[in-house]
């Protein structure tokens, strides 16, 4: 059952993602997007053990994040489409995405930003409620990154600190940015660590597997968690665009893609019949999702800058 | 009621806040077991507990950051910042995400926390320690700037600022913070933000100013029929008392003790040639500190506007 609702979620992901593929050659969305595909699996396993009241916070890459925290695929296109029954009323885009009901407390569009807003709501959440903040590799490079884990480990927050690690801040290499992988500088923190290697981190049922007693942990009041998922950007950092074919990162990436797609590696723990009727019904939900955000109205240009200070 | 310096002020101010809100944090650098580098929260740390004043770690961007996540939990943070330039560190939460977060919610969360700062020149501080940076606040959209001149203004600013539902900067003018003692009342007692004092009413000249300048201009201010606004807040400033006074005198005198280039003068006046054109007898001036940082303190007086200075601003402006 557990395997089906995960398969589930990195459906819903990765269909609503090629919705955004399918209609942004046509402009209806004037908004950057930065794609979660290929990368599915770990926002799906993580916030299955997070409840609506566990805030979490996220980054410029977190449609999946919205998603998996239990988000409608409504309030996203419409968001992306600037209509005013976007998830952020239409303001704010892809990259700022806010659904309080479901305790996502906002996304951000600067690298690095969630970083330290994470400590604070961990400060202000009281057991078993745990914050959760999920950021990229780019991300561990900011001195926000240091500071942070810092402070969660000094206070012994109920903090998880999720990296998904693509190994690419836009085109550039890990290797030419990093002395160490990140999870390094969480146990120079003292802060206690997993490693998901992509086999892992790319399988939501694996993932879940290998990170549930930490997550128990987590819960109980054991100090901050810090897991770093390797992962693989199957498009361009922006856009739809495939940024591998473009030459833009080398070949072997997508070797990976193809390797470690989340929805085939997720997909191998259900059967084939089960896989298809569930593929077909979330077709199904987000076609009527998108037809229903084309419905929402455009956010008016006179009333948004009335409300653009303080709505 | 007892007479008390600034420090003394929003000590009580803090004090009294959190006694009767649970939810109001205080945090930085060396505020607990020291009560911070001015000894502002002195005594808190005993009355209220290592969980309600928080000594963080040297980290500017982290704490300001903490603040901005408790918030958005529904805690009321109240920030301090050891001086004013040490802010900078932590300008990207406050702008790209305390400023933000109203907006990018559409309303349906904010942010209300407070960041405390001591600033302006005249403690005999090198650069760095006493900035007046207040125009950087006041032109993000989403923060209020306030900055009180007296202990009475500094209690009721700071008890409204941190009941306020928004992010607040709140200026704490260091030269001032025990060098003058005013009556305070004892317990609740709140000024709206966004409303500037008539301090003295006059006839001639409109004299504009806040913080430790607003002495300045009283002290400037002796033979000239001087009406002097303190603006309080500077961001929303108080259009409407200005306006009123300007259209009574016709002149005015902006005083500000940071740059001239782009500070809150520059504002105030673009605002007057738009409202008030009509009613002006002649420009608008303003007396600024230099286009330089800060000098170490044997040039601290050359630096910051003088007595002298503002007194040739008014006789400048009567020539009108």
């Amino acid at each position: 059952m557990k395997a089906q609702e995960l398969y589930r979620m990195v459906s819903l992901i990765r269909r609503v993602e090629l919705k955004i593929v399918e209609v942004y050659p046509g402009d209806v969305m004037q908004c950057p997007v930065h794609l979660s595909i290929g990368q599915e699996a770990i926002a799906a396993a993580v916030c299955r053990f997070l409840g609506k009241n566990d805030p979490s916070i996220g980054t410029h890459r977190s449609h999946a994040l919205y998603l998996a925290k239990g988000g409608s695929p409504v309030g996203l296109f419409a968001e992306l489409l600037g209509r005013i029954n976007g998830c952020s009323g239409g303001y704010g885009g892809s990259m700022h995405l806010v659904d309080l009901e479901n305790g996502l407390m906002g996304t951000t569009s600067i690298v690095g930003g969630a970083l330290p807003i994470s400590v604070g709501m961990a400060m202000g959440t009281m057991r078993p409620r745990i914050a959760c903040v999920i950021f990229g590799d780019g991300a561990c490079d900011e001195g926000a990154f240091y500071e942070s884990l810092s402070f969660a480990s000094l206070k012994k927050l109920p903090l998880l600190f999720v990296c998904e690690n693509n190994r690419y801040s836009v085109y550039t290499h890990t290797d030419q940015r990093r002395c160490s992988r990140p999870l390094r500088i969480a146990e120079a923190c003292s802060v206690r660590t997993l490693h998901a290697p992509i086999d892992a981190a790319n399988d939501a049922v694996t993932l879940y597997g290998l990170i549930e007693g930490e997550m128990g942990r987590l819960r109980s009041g054991g100090g901050p968690l810090f897991i770093e998922c390797d992962t693989v950007r199957a498009l361009d950092h922006n856009g739809i665009r495939d940024d591998i074919a473009h030459g833009w990162r080398p070949a072997a990436e997508a070797e990976l893609v193809k390797r470690y797609d989340p929805l085939i590696l997720t997909g191998r723990h259900i059967d084939r019949e089960t896989r298809e009727k569930i593929d077909g019904e979330i077709r199904d939900i987000v076609e009527s999702a998108y037809a229903s955000a084309l419905k929402s109205e455009p956010l008016n240009a006179g009333e948004t800058a009335d409300k653009a200070l303080f709505p | 009621m007892a007479k008390i310096n600034i420090v003394q002020a929003i000590n009580q101010a803090l004090r009294e806040e959190m006694e009767r809100d649970a939810d109001v944090i205080v945090l930085g650098e060396d505020v607990g077991k020291d009560g911070g580098v001015f000894r502002v929260t002195e005594g808190l740390l005993e009355k209220f507990g290592p969980a309600r004043v928080i000594d963080t770690p040297l980290a500017e961007l982290g704490i300001a950051g903490a603040a901005i996540g408790m918030a958005a939990y529904g805690l009321k943070p109240v920030v301090e910042m050891q001086f004013m330039a040490f802010s900078y560190e932590a300008i990207e939460q406050i702008f790209s995400h305390a400023a933000r977060l109203r907006n990018r919610s559409r309303g349906r969360y904010n942010c209300p926390i407070v960041v405390r700062m001591p600033y302006g020149v005249g403690i005999k501080g090198p650069e760095l320690h006493m900035d007046s940076s207040e125009a950087l606040f006041c032109h993000m959209p989403g923060i209020k700037v306030v900055v009180p001149s007296t202990p009475y203004n500094a209690k009721g600013l700071l008890t409204s600022a941190i009941r306020d539902p928004d992010p607040v900067v709140f200026l704490e003018p260091a030269r001032l913070y025990r060098a003058i003692k005013t009556e305070v009342p004892q317990g609740e007692f709140t000024l709206a933000l966004g409303k500037a004092d008539v301090f003295q009413e006059g006839r001639d000249i409109t004299a504009i100013s806040w913080g430790a300048m607003l002495h300045r201009v009283i002290d400037a201010s002796e033979g000239f029929d001087c009406e002097i606004i303190d603006l309080k807040t500077l961001k929303p400033f108080d259009e409407e008392t200005i306006l009123n006074s300007v259209k009574k005198t016709g002149r005015v005198v902006i005083v500000h003790e940071a740059t001239k280039y782009c500070g809150l003068g520059a504002e105030v006046a673009a605002f007057l040639a738009q409202e008030a054109i009509m009613h002006l007898k002649g420009p608008v001036a303003r007396v600024a500190a230099p286009e330089a940082v800060v000098p170490m303190a044997l040039l601290e007086d050359y630096y910051m506007p003088s007595k002298e200075r503002i007194r040739r601003a008014f006789e400048e402006a009567m020539k009108y």
